[in-house]
């Protein structure tokens, strides 16, 4: 994806400042890397919002224009975001600053394609590995990792070793480890005989 | 129903239910999530109704994974019985949720189907949920989940 243009500004570090910087639409980040060590910063909320419809995502290479600083901008990745599990509004974002140069490790979304023919075939897609781990330059980061999985049957899987990574990418997770099975479809299944009522519990235990 | 098959102590002290999940809060092995908006102590017998629900309307094929355990046994004296004489007998089982917990979650059926099968296993639980979708690219800023 193209790079990525994004104004910060210096914030105080800890909790309050963080919570604060919330309240007057900004998103509280961190900065870190070999020349800059960590700094606090913080991003405007809209402008982030905006971005991320575009595509911004983990992984994505943002040129950060920081504001008030002898150096004003800085190249860095989009490492990690966290979000509030219910509303999924972004609470804190993870800047890795990177030279153009520099191989690093990202964590990548799998996209799987092909599930509607599985489907109709009568199988279940399981998706096991939403996400992989690779190590590339950081001019090669990819946005996603594609997996076909229309020619699976029931009981066949894919593995990381299966993944068709772009050049220069090279996956850092296990090559045996599962990415995508495909599963037989379970029927409905009537309770079991003889469960147990409750109250009976389970055997006691402890000294 | 659901229960461990071995617990080290019978009896648990209630706890409290602050904050939301911030673990098991994404759809990970299917394709659609039943999420959680309200924080409540989920029965066994609340998890079982919701998975007939579920397994019923989805007959056709599908695969269902509940991604919540009832592990906390819940205490209660006889009826009519005078206060005091301790803590009453295990009853039941129950799971803890957050808000944001993914309670189940649904592969192998289209969406309206998936969406239907949530809607009637969402009627026999005790709290607010939402229908949620597996995140296809990296998630945006929120407000995709539904």
């Amino acid at each position: 994806m193209a790079e990525i243009k994004l104004r910060a500004r210096f914030r105080e570090a800890g909790k309050g400042p963080a919570h604060r910087s919330r309240r007057e639409g900004w998103v509280p980040a961190v900065l870190y890397g070999r020349q800059v060590g960590s700094i606090p910063v913080q991003v405007p909320a809209h402008e982030l919002g905006r971005h991320m419809a575009a595509g911004l995502g983990t992984g994505t290479v943002v040129r950060l224009e920081l504001e008030d600083s002898e150096r004003r901008e800085w190249t860095a990745v989009l490492k990690d975001i966290q979000r509030d599990p219910v509303s999924l509004r972004v609470l804190h974002l993870d800047f890795q600053q990177v030279s153009l140069g520099d191989v690093l490790q990202v964590e990548i979304p799998v996209v799987i394609r092909g599930s509607e023919e599985v489907v109709r075939r009568g199988g279940v897609v399981q998706h096991q590995l939403p996400r992989v781990r690779v190590e590339c330059p950081v001019t090669a980061i990819p946005a996603d990792i594609e997996v076909d999985v229309s020619a699976l049957g029931v009981g066949e899987h894919l593995t990381v070793a299966d993944l068709r990574l772009p050049p220069g990418v090279r996956a850092v997770e296990e090559p045996d480890e599962v990415v995508v099975t495909v599963l037989a479809p379970r029927r409905e299944e009537e309770p079991a005989p003889g469960e147990e009522t409750p109250g009976e519990g389970p055997a006691e235990g402890g000294a | 129903m659901l229960s461990p098959k071995r617990v080290k102590w019978r009896k648990q002290h209630r706890g409290r239910m602050k904050g939301a999940a911030y673990s098991g809060n994404e759809v990970f092995y299917g394709e659609y999530g039943l999420q959680a908006l309200e924080p409540a102590w989920v029965t066994d017998r609340q998890i079982e109704a919701a998975r007939v629900a579920l397994t019923r309307y989805m007959r056709r094929g599908g695969k269902v994974w509940i991604k919540i355990f009832p592990d906390k046994p819940v205490t209660a004296k006889p009826a009519e019985t005078r206060m005091g004489s301790g803590k009453g007998n295990p009853e039941y089982w129950v799971a803890v949720v957050k808000p944001g917990r993914v309670l189940f979650e649904v592969a192998g059926v289209d969406e309206a189907t998936a969406r239907e099968a949530m809607r009637l296993a969402s009627h026999k639980l005790p709290i607010r949920t939402r229908f949620v979708k597996r995140e296809e690219v990296m998630p945006a800023t929120g407000g995709e989940a539904e």
